[in-house]
C-alpha cells in the first residue's frame, strides 16, 4: 500500500491505518528499536508506543516521508526507554558504545559550557550540513551506527565491506564532526 | 553540562536528521561487490606467498651458482617469471593484483610473443595491456571494446552508454570474464554489466550477494534465466543466459543506484 494512501487513512481516523503501518513498517521499526534496546520484549512496546504516536501525529502532521517520520519516532521512544532503563541500571546495548564514541567528537572546553548554551534548531543544522558533506558510504554507515544503533559488524555485514574499513569510516567522520563543530563554535 | 552529556545530546540530536538520510540509510543494502578474486583473495594470497617463497629461494639459488648478480633475463620457458605479488589495499579495502615482475625490473621478459595459445600470452600480446610481464590470473583493462575482444575473444556488445554514463571501462578477467563500467563525468560508477561462458561463472557473475527484497523473473525473447532483482519497484541487479550457436554465456547489470523495470529490461535486450 503506497504511504500516503496510508496517510489518508489517519487524517480519516481510519483504524486499519494502524493495521497497514504495522504491515509494512512493522519489522523496520521492531529493527530500530532493537538497536536501541538489544531486547525483543522492550523493542515490541516501543513499536507499538510508535502507532499511538503516531496516530496521534497524523493529522495534523502529514509527513513528507513516512518511513522515516516513523523511524525518527520509534528511536525517540527507544531512546526514552533506554534512559528509564538505564536508571533501573538494565539493560546495556550499543547505546553506551555509541555515547562514548561520540564523545570523541566534543571538544575538552564543552565542559565549560551550559544547557542553556545549545541550541537545537542550530545543532540540527549543524548536523544536517556535517551529514551533507559527507560521502555515500561513509554517511550510511555513519546513520547506521549512531541513528540506528547497529554494531560495527552489522554495518559490515551489511553492505559487505570489512569491519577494519567501516570502524575507520566511522573514527573518520568523527574527526570530521568534531571540527564542524569546532568551526560553528557550537561547543568549543 | 559534561562531554558524556553532550554526547548524549548529540545522539538524541541525531533524531533530526533529514528524512533523506534517514531513507537513504534505510534503503535496500548494496553489498560491496565480491569478485571471485576477491572471494577467494585469502587462498589466492596463499598461493602467492607460496610461490614467492620458492621463486626467491630459486632466484638466489641461481645467483649463487652463476656468481651473478646481475639480473639475466629468464628463459622464455621457465617458471619462475610467472609468479604474482598480491596486495590488498588496506585503505580502500580493495584487492589489487600486480605482477612481482612488473616490480623488480630484473625480471621481466623481453622479446616477442610467441605464438603460444595460452591465456597468459594472449592477454601479453594485447598492446600496452600488461607491458611485457606474463600475467597468470588477473584483471587486465583494456582501452576499448575491441581490445577487450581481442584479449578475451567474448564480444563486447554492450550498450554504448547507460544511464547518462559519459565514459567507460574495459575489464577483462583471464579466467574468461569480461566487464565494461559505465561511469558519470566525475567518474562515478554507475552500472556495470559482466559477460562470461555461463559454464565459467553460473550464479557467481555479478558478484553481489546482497538480500533483496524483490526478485522478478520477466520473460524477455531470445534469453533464459532472466532475473531482476531490488524493491520497491526499483531495481539493482539482473542476471540472465543467452544462448549463441557455440556457448552459453552468463550476462549481469548491477547498478550503483536503482533503476525502473523498464530501463533495466531495456539495458538487458540492449546488451544480448
Amino acid at each position: 500500500m503506497e504511504d500516503n494512501v496510508i496517510i489518508d487513512m489517519y487524517f480519516a481516523r481510519d483504524e486499519q491505518a494502524i493495521g497497514s503501518t504495522r504491515d509494512k513498517y512493522g519489522r523496520l521499526l521492531r529493527s530500530i528499536a532493537y538497536g536501541i534496546l538489544r531486547s525483543h520484549e522492550d523493542s515490541e512496546e516501543c513499536e507499538n508506543d510508535t502507532y499511538l504516536k503516531t496516530w496521534n501525529s497524523i493529522p495534523p502532521v502529514r509527513p513528507a516521508s513516512l518511513q522515516a517520520f516513523l523511524a525518527k519516532i520509534t528511536r525517540n521512544l527507544s531512546l526514552d526507554r533506554y534512559d528509564r532503563m538505564h536508571a533501573q541500571k538494565r539493560g546495556g546495548g550499543e547505546v553506551p558504545l555509541m555515547i562514548e564514541e561520540l564523545e570523541e567528537c566534543i571538544p575538552d572546553e564543552s565542559a565549560q559550557r551550559t544547557d542553556d548554551d545549545s541550541d537545537s534548531e542550530e545543532l540540527k543544522r549543524i548536523i544536517n550540513e556535517f551529514l551533507g558533506t559527507l560521502a555515500d558510504d561513509a554517511r550510511k554507515i555513519f546513520m547506521r551506527r549512531y541513528f540506528f544503533g547497529d554494531s560495527v559488524k552489522e554495518i559490515a555485514d551489511k553492505y559487505g565491506f570489512g569491519v577494519s574499513k567501516v570502524k575507520m569510516s566511522l573514527s573518520r567522520s568523527r574527526e570530521s564532526l568534531q571540527a564542524v563543530l569546532n568551526k560553528e563554535g557550537y561547543y568549543g | 553540562m559534561d562531554n558524556r552529556q553532550q554526547a548524549e545530546r548529540l545522539l538524541r540530536a541525531l533524531s533530526e536528521a533529514d528524512d533523506r538520510y534517514i531513507e537513504e540509510a534505510l534503503s535496500p543494502a548494496r553489498k560491496a561487490a565480491v569478485t571471485p578474486l576477491r572471494k577467494y583473495s585469502g587462498f589466492i594470497a596463499a598461493i602467492a606467498a607460496a610461490l614467492i617463497f620458492l621463486i626467491g629461494g630459486g632466484v638466489l639459488f641461481k645467483l649463487s651458482n652463476t656468481g651473478r648478480n646481475d639480473s639475466a633475463r629468464p628463459e622464455a620457458d621457465s617458471e619462475e617469471t610467472f609468479a604474482e605479488a598480491m596486495y590488498i589495499d588496506a585503505a580502500s579495502d580493495e584487492l589489487s593484483i600486480r605482477s612481482a615482475a612488473t616490480e623488480a625490473n630484473d625480471m621481466t621478459y623481453g622479446g616477442e610473443c610467441e605464438e603460444d595459445t595460452s591465456d597468459e600470452t594472449v592477454a601479453e600480446c594485447i598492446d600496452g595491456a600488461v607491458g611485457e610481464t606474463p600475467v597468470a590470473n588477473a584483471v587486465i583493462e583494456a582501452g576499448s571494446a575491441e581490445e577487450l575482444y581481442a584479449m578475451s575473444g567474448i564480444g563486447a556488445d554492450f550498450p554504448d552508454s547507460v544511464n547518462g554514463s559519459v565514459s567507460t571501462r574495459y575489464y577483462y578477467y583471464s579466467f574468461g570474464m569480461i566487464e565494461v563500467q559505465y561511469l558519470d563525468k566525475h567518474d562515478n560508477l554507475l552500472c556495470t554489466i559482466r559477460k562470461a561462458p555461463a559454464s565459467e561463472v553460473q550464479a557467481d557473475i555479478p558478484g553481489d550477494y546482497a538480500d533483496y527484497v524483490m526478485y522478478e523473473q520477466p520473460d524477455i525473447d531470445g534469453l533464459q534465466n532472466v532475473m531482476i532483482a531490488g524493491a520497491d519497484d526499483r531495481f539493482f541487479m539482473a542476471t540472465w543466459n543467452c544462448e549463441t550457436q557455440d556457448e552459453t554465456y552468463a550476462y549481469s547489470v548491477w547498478y550503483e543506484s536503482s533503476v525502473s523495470r523498464d530501463d533495466i529490461v531495456d539495458v538487458i535486450m540492449q546488451t544480448s
